[in-house]
């Protein structure tokens, strides 16, 4: 099921147009109990630096790192993903936008989405 | 230019076969990188300041209590286990990027730092780790008057 794909814009293959150092966090996407979860790894972002916003069906996740390191420090040895980072993802209409909840834990960011009531499976009792 | 008559040999393919097999496991002998594993490695940054040298490990979702810290020698070594949560049943994957497992990462330090002064934290799913420096590399400003 393709129901969320990411952004073909945010392929690494397009030019860079902002002038700051970005990263692609890794993410994950499952649907269980009637609720869509993404869990996207963040380490290094503080919850002031991050933003999830849903808008016109398209949650995006979006935000900075803050790393930045003492004055008097020299960098040595370096693998951190360092700068801004920016993902989007469409959510598939059975899914109620209204009453998302996010949550930052130890640099995972955890997205729910629950399913809309009408999109829910009934099973109707025979008489 | 030579006329060579063909000849079917039956066995020559698999020789063939079996020699670049051969070549390729030679090659990734020599290899003990997580890319051929598959499994969690976290990523790594070093920093030195004038009192200490910083090392910081990307950690998301670890708890503390799964995170050994040894220093043995001027080898500073991180290592655990990043548990997977999720169950696998009844549940209906759209996208797996993140990786889970067992690691271990090893980093040579300075010969001057000083092994009692070790501060370790965990913060926003970083690991920082901070080892003192012996006091007689800190950098000391010294005065010369010019006569």
């Amino acid at each position: 099921m393709d129901a969320v794909k990411k952004k073909e814009a945010e392929k690494t293959e397009v030019e860079r147009t902002v002038d700051k150092p970005h990263f692609s966090p890794f993410v994950e996407i499952f649907e269980k109990d009637n609720v869509l979860r993404l869990a996207a790894e963040l380490p290094g972002v503080p919850k002031e630096n991050l933003e999830v916003t849903v808008d016109k069906g398209i949650l995006s996740i979006r935000g900075e790192s803050a790393l930045g390191l003492p004055d008097s420090a020299k960098q040595v040895y370096g693998e951190f993903g360092e700068g801004v980072f920016y993902r989007a993802f469409t959510l598939p209409e059975e899914y109620n936008s209204e009453r998302i909840e996010a949550r930052l834990d130890n640099g995972v960011l955890v997205v729910e989405i629950p399913k809309a009531e009408r999109a829910k499976r009934k099973k109707i009792s025979i008489q | 230019m030579n006329i060579i008559p063909w000849r079917k040999r039956a066995d020559s393919m698999p020789q063939i076969q079996k020699q670049i097999n051969g070549m390729f496991d030679n090659f990734l002998k020599g290899f003990d990188l997580d890319v051929f594993r598959g499994g969690f490695s976290p990523a790594l940054d070093v920093h030195e300041t004038d009192e200490a040298v910083v090392v910081k490990a990307e950690m998301p979702g670890i708890p503390v209590e799964d995170i050994n810290i040894s220093l043995t020698g001027d080898v500073l070594t991180m290592s655990g286990e990043k548990k997977d949560e999720k169950e696998e049943k009844g549940e209906n994957y759209h996208r797996i990027e993140r990786s889970f497992g067992s690691f271990s990462r090893s980093v040579q330090l300075p010969p001057y730092i000083n092994a009692e002064k070790v501060d370790a934290s965990v913060k926003d799913g970083i690991l920082t780790i901070s080892i003192g420096k012996k006091p007689e590399v800190k950098p000391r400003k010294i005065e010369v008057k010019v006569k």
